[in-house]
């Protein structure tokens, strides 16, 4: 009985820790990260995104310094290296923009996808960095019909 | 302890020549720990001590065993407790972001609760992020290529 419990008990914390451990931008989209660089933070969820083909949006802006630029870039890369749809420019050899449909989750029914911005590199942008987090019923081409302007 | 005091007031008691409060003093020590000794062992018997000491003895027994059964039911509702946590954390972190209805944008150091506020926040952000993205097209993107070889 000792041994069935322990044995729970640890399958229960492994789970714990790869839900936790699911994408590399997690840690972007967090009060404290918000609070340390003054960025903008945009959260919806649930019945708020009635209407849209939604259940969770979530978006940063933000100012980063050069390494910082890189840690994010590298963070995009890994989450997005099995994406199964994407877009993405590079300018001056860097990633101007990108938009990824994530690889499915096992355990979500919605499709995932993330967006990045490097809106320094467009004329006139201002030097800020944008990541956006979307979970829902929709494709890539649905969500820029819906929103590009 | 003055055993052989004791000892004499045994012999006395047989002898039946022990006042009352000689007995009493003579059953205080037979119930000590002093009175270890196998000598005492007959006037213990005949006092009816042996069977004080023996419910002393079934008395602690029960404590202890008392004490046992408490600290394992703490022990238990410590496991059970444990385990809740456990097996509920895991879900918490799966189900929350779904069943938990959010609505908050941080704006220049502002907190925003207000729906519609907070929804044109999104629409903006998705626009601008959506901006000229057609317009860098491949061949754009060529040339800044080469032209980042070229430096």
């Amino acid at each position: 009985m000792k041994r069935f419990i322990l044995l729970l008990v640890t399958f229960t914390w492994v789970i714990t820790l790869l839900a936790q451990t699911d994408l590399h931008v997690a840690p972007y989209f967090t009060k404290r990260f918000v609070r340390t660089h003054k960025a903008n933070m945009v959260k919806l969820s649930g019945e708020t995104l009635e209407g849209y083909p939604l259940e969770v949006f979530q978006s940063i802006t933000t100012k980063l310094s050069t390494d910082e630029v890189t840690s994010l870039e590298k963070a995009i890369a890994m989450d997005t290296k099995n994406a199964e749809q994407q877009e993405a420019a590079t300018k001056h050899g860097r990633l101007y923009y990108g938009f990824y449909q994530l690889k499915a989750s096992t355990t979500l029914p919605y499709r995932r996808f993330l967006f990045y911005r490097n809106n320094g590199l467009q004329p006139m942008g201002t030097p800020t960095y944008t990541i956006i987090y979307m979970e829902g019923r929709t494709t890539l081409q649905e969500l820029k019909r819906k929103f590009a302007p | 302890m003055d055993t052989a005091y004791y000892k004499q007031l045994a012999h006395a008691y047989f002898e039946a020549t022990t006042t009352e409060v000689e007995e009493k003093k003579l059953r205080r020590f037979l119930t000590s720990s002093h009175a270890s000794d196998k000598c005492f062992d007959e006037v213990k018997v005949v006092m009816g001590i042996t069977t004080l000491i023996e419910q002393e003895s079934v008395s602690m027994t029960s404590l202890v065993t008392k004490q046992y059964a408490i600290t394992k039911q703490i022990l238990r509702r410590a496991a059970i407790f444990i385990l809740g946590i456990s097996v509920l954390s895991p879900a918490v972190v799966y189900w929350n972001p779904q069943s938990n209805s959010e609505c908050i944008a941080y704006i220049n150091g502002q907190k925003i609760t207000n729906r519609q506020q907070v929804l044109a926040e999104m629409h903006s952000t998705l626009a601008t992020t959506f901006r000229n993205a057609d317009s860098h097209q491949p061949e754009e993107q060529l040339r800044d290529l080469f032209s980042s070889l070229t430096k």
